[in-house]
């Protein structure tokens, strides 16, 4: 179970907002047109069947993922269905032409985006706690949502029962808004830790 | 490596990893084969790695920039998302991947020679990638791919997805006009390809051949196209085709299980398409071209049937009337004969106007008869040379005593006609008579000249006489519309009708133009060619 | 410090107040630092009372920082306001200098606090 006190929620809400605060300053001055990220709501979820996410099991989404390692373990994801992402890459790239899938290019560009958040998010976080966070190079896929989380390469991780932290995110871009998600997958263990993590860092800040 | 070791025996390897200087070698040569661009940067932000790839597109050697930070190696370039990548990658360990699309020429790289028209700098594709050593710490790794290509590429793409798109637009566009103009068409519009099928492509062809429409039309078509080779011909009932084949003009009726009978004129043309033969039907509803001719046919009918009741009737009347005028005719002049000077002045003075009186009816009644006998008793037409024509009229005169010698004279050669030589006699004779009688009896002169149009022949009957009002041009045609009294100039009041009627029966016209005391020219026009009504009637 | 300042720290986050409030609290001591989770909670307060110091986030649930800081700019000219955000984009920032707001960029960390009110109280 995951037992967070309201201060810890929001202490973890807050260093997520931070990061995605900055993605948003990078992203906009990268395209030149105001970008705004918001992080309405955060939650936490010990089945994946249990996320509003996973309400369409069928729809495809894009992702864009990175796993990281450090006191806590896992995998950060920027989720989009596949349609809003398209909006997204498009709307931040002023493309005009659109066509019916992600380009190459604007495949790459997708995972740069989630790129710059998924490591505003993990920076933040690292930051504030003091603690160095590795993470991977960002990888793209797109499938159903039922099969998000499997794991492609090894499933040795998927195996363990994972919990997932969900930030719901929204990009208000001049045009229209967007909504996706970041998942962080983390055991049990790693979610603890990031809990004992955050105690200590409110205990010495407010000493 | 130990496998080759022992396979050469004692020999050292020539080349050996674990070796420092070997490795340094190999992995120097790695880098700067490398068809990416590798830079490395040490904890503190500065170069210590630039291969060779970045020596050639930069255009700066390793020498120059080695122990530099890039942002000093490039003054010039705003490396906004390449320093905080950097800057990211150093302080927390975070990978980057940097895009060509959100970043556009990242690094002031030059393109190669085969993209410099369209690209000022080569679009790149970089990663950042942190590298943990157990030395140094952390350093950072820039791996720099050439995607100008793909770029082009991708603009290209779009540039055509954005032709295709512009073009399937106006496509669509002219396709729905097309449409539209074919659909708010009036005639049905069908096509008929070779292979017998035959498609409505209107709503009108849809309504006469679907299923509220006429079951049998496809068939009529069918039987109507040149080539049907493909499907048995099953002749229409007769009834349902309006006219004769050999005439081009194709009627046929269309019953509709609606309950509708609609007469269609038939339209075929062809065209080519998909190496086969179609033939375009359009049928056009004339109902009301019908409607109109029919109730042209029955005017006309009705029009013939009183024309000839009314001959009737004046042929029955003047000759009934004869009988009775004879007798008072042959009393009164025996009663002139034998009391004349007898009784007194008055009763000789009543006696002579009774005479007078049954002459001029007399004349009427013949000329009545003639009249009524124009319509009744034609001859069949034939070639009348009209200079033959005016000698017999010009002796006739001459007989008669009635014209002084070279008072009819004609001008230039006289046509030949086709028509009923007895009738255009007395046609012509009635107008010299008449230019002769309205004339001062020993100046009168009548002159005869004829000009021609390409389908007519006129002929002209000029006299120097009192001439004619011209509110009197119209009336003066009909019977009975005499302009003066008895008394000055002979006449029944019927000479110019029965001229107008032989010339009607001609397929003529007849019209005067005259001014009061200068004379008036009468003009008899002629069709070179005989129009089907009047040479049908001359049969 | 000899005289006592106050300060009304406005964020929805409870953990980014009680961060800034621990940081101005241990390098001046005394000051009277009040909270309110959002802009309509701060308009209230500070109807009751004036204050010398008004630190507010931008990215708030309802009312967003720059509309409150216009606001609070509006009925107190002299005050110190201050806007807190990550995000650190150039028309967030140009909107804020227009309304005479200051600019701290988050995350809030004791130097900047504390470097932030220092330079401010010395130009009074």
């Amino acid at each position: 179970m995951i037992e967070l006190t309201e201060l810890e929620h929001d202490t973890i809400s807050e260093l997520i907002n931070i990061g995605v605060g900055r993605a948003a300053s990078s992203l906009s001055e990268m395209v030149d047109q105001p970008v705004e990220l918001t992080v309405p709501a955060i939650s936490f979820v010990e089945r994946f069947s249990d996320s509003e996410l996973a309400n369409a099991p069928t729809e495809v989404v894009s992702a864009v993922s990175q796993s990281f390692h450090g006191p806590f373990t896992g995998e950060a994801m920027l989720v989009f269905p596949e349609v809003r992402s398209l909006e997204l890459v498009r709307s931040l790239l002023k493309v005009d032409v659109p066509l019916d899938t992600l380009t190459d290019l604007e495949q790459e560009a997708l995972m740069e985006v989630g790129n710059i958040i998924l490591n505003a998010c993990l920076g933040s976080i690292s930051n504030v706690l003091g603690e160095p966070i590795n993470c991977s190079m960002p990888t793209f896929r797109k499938r159903e949502t039922r099969a998000l989380l499997d794991d492609d390469t090894a499933g040795a991780s998927a195996a363990t029962n994972p919990v997932l932290m969900i930030l719901h995110v929204q990009f208000m871009l001049r045009q229209n808004d967007i909504d996706g998600y970041v998942l962080f997958v983390m055991d049990l263990e790693s979610i603890q830790m990031l809990r004992e993590l955050v105690r200590r860092f409110l205990a010495n800040s407010l000493r | 490596m130990t496998k080759s070791q022992s396979a050469k025996g004692d020999q050292p390897p020539s080349f050996d990893l674990n070796r420092d200087s070997d490795a340094a070698d190999l992995f120097a040569a790695l880098l700067d084969t490398a068809d990416t661009g590798l830079i490395a940067l040490a904890p503190d932000g500065t170069i210590c790695h630039w291969n060779q790839w970045m020596q050639s597109r930069s255009g700066k050697d390793a020498d120059q920039v080695m122990g530099k930070a890039l942002h000093d190696v490039f003054p010039d370039t705003k490396l906004g998302r390449v320093s905080l990548a950097i800057e990211d990658c150093l302080k927390f360990g975070m990978p980057a991947v940097i895009s060509p699309s959100l970043n556009q020429g990242a690094l002031p790289l030059r393109p190669l020679p085969q993209f410099a028209a369209s690209f000022d700098r080569m679009e790149q594709s970089i990663r950042v990638h942190p590298i943990q050593t157990k030395r140094n710490g952390t350093l950072c790794s820039l791996i720099i791919r050439d995607v100008t290509l793909a770029v082009q590429r991708d603009r290209l793409l779009r540039q055509q997805a954005a032709e295709l798109a512009d073009l399937v637009t106006q496509t669509k566009r002219s396709e729905d006009r097309t449409r539209a103009i074919l659909q708010n068409t009036i005639d049905a519009i069908l096509v008929a390809s070779d292979d017998g099928s035959i498609e409505p492509l209107n709503s009108r062809a849809q309504e006469l051949c679907g299923p509220t429409g006429d079951p049998e039309l496809r068939n009529i078509i069918r039987f109507l196209l040149p080539d049907s080779e493909h499907t048995p011909l099953t002749p229409p009932p007769p009834n349902r085709l309006l006219t004769d084949l050999g005439t081009g003009v194709i009627e046929v009726l269309a019953s509709t299980l609606s309950g509708r009978n609609v007469p269609l004129e038939v339209a075929i043309s062809h065209f080519s398409a998909d190496q086969r033969y179609h033939y375009i039907i359009t049928l056009r509803d004339i109902s009301q071209r019908k409607r109109h001719e029919k109730e042209i046919q029955r005017t006309m009918q009705e029009l013939e049937r009183s024309n000839a009741e009314l001959e009737q009737f004046a042929y029955a009347a003047s000759h009934d009337l004869q009988e009775p005028l004879r007798m008072v005719s042959s009393y009164t002049q025996l009663l002139a004969r034998r009391y004349e000077g007898q009784l007194d002045e008055t009763a000789d003075e009543f006696i002579h106007y009774a005479v007078d009186g049954t002459q001029r009816m007399q004349r009427m009644i013949d000329d009545l008869l003639t009249l009524s006998r124009v319509g009744r008793h034609g001859k069949p037409f034939n070639p009348v040379p009209l200079d033959n024509l005016f000698d017999a009229i010009v002796t006739n005169f001459r007989r008669a005593g009635s014209t002084p010698e070279g008072n009819i004279i004609r001008e230039g050669h006289l046509p030949t006609v086709m028509g009923d030589a007895s009738q255009l006699l007395l046609l012509f004779q009635n107008l010299v008579s008449n230019g002769l009688k309205y004339s001062d009896p020993k100046n009168g002169q009548v002159r005869i000249f004829a000009s021609e149009t390409s389908d007519s022949y006129r002929i002209f009957v000029a006299d120097n006489g009192i001439g004619i009002d011209p509110q009197y041009h119209e009336t003066i045609f009909e019977i009975f519309k005499r302009l003066h009294g008895y008394g000055d100039y002979a006449g029944t009041g019927i000479g110019l009708a029965i001229c107008k009627k032989i010339v009607d029966r001609h397929g003529g016209n007849i019209d005067v133009t005259s001014k009061p005391g200068q004379g008036s020219t009468f003009c008899v026009e002629l069709p070179k060619e005989l129009s089907i009504v009047a040479a049908s009637e001359s049969m | 410090m000899p005289n006592t300042k106050s300060v009304l720290l406005i964020d929805d986050s409870k953990f980014a107040r009680l961060l800034v409030k621990a940081f101005i609290s241990s390098n001046f001591a005394n000051w009277e630092i009040d909270e309110a989770e959002d802009g309509a909670k701060a308009l209230q307060m500070v109807d009751a009372k004036t204050y010398d110091y008004m630190l507010v986030d931008f990215n708030m649930p309802g009312m967003d920082g720059l509309e409150l800081g216009e606001k609070l700019r509006a009925r107190f000219p002299g005050a110190v306001i201050a806007l807190l955000t990550a995000n650190i984009q150039q028309e967030i920032q140009k909107k804020a200098e227009n309304l005479g707001l200051d600019f701290i960029a988050k995350p809030p960390t004791e130097d900047k606090i504390r470097d932030y009110i220092m330079s401010r109280e010395a130009t009074r």
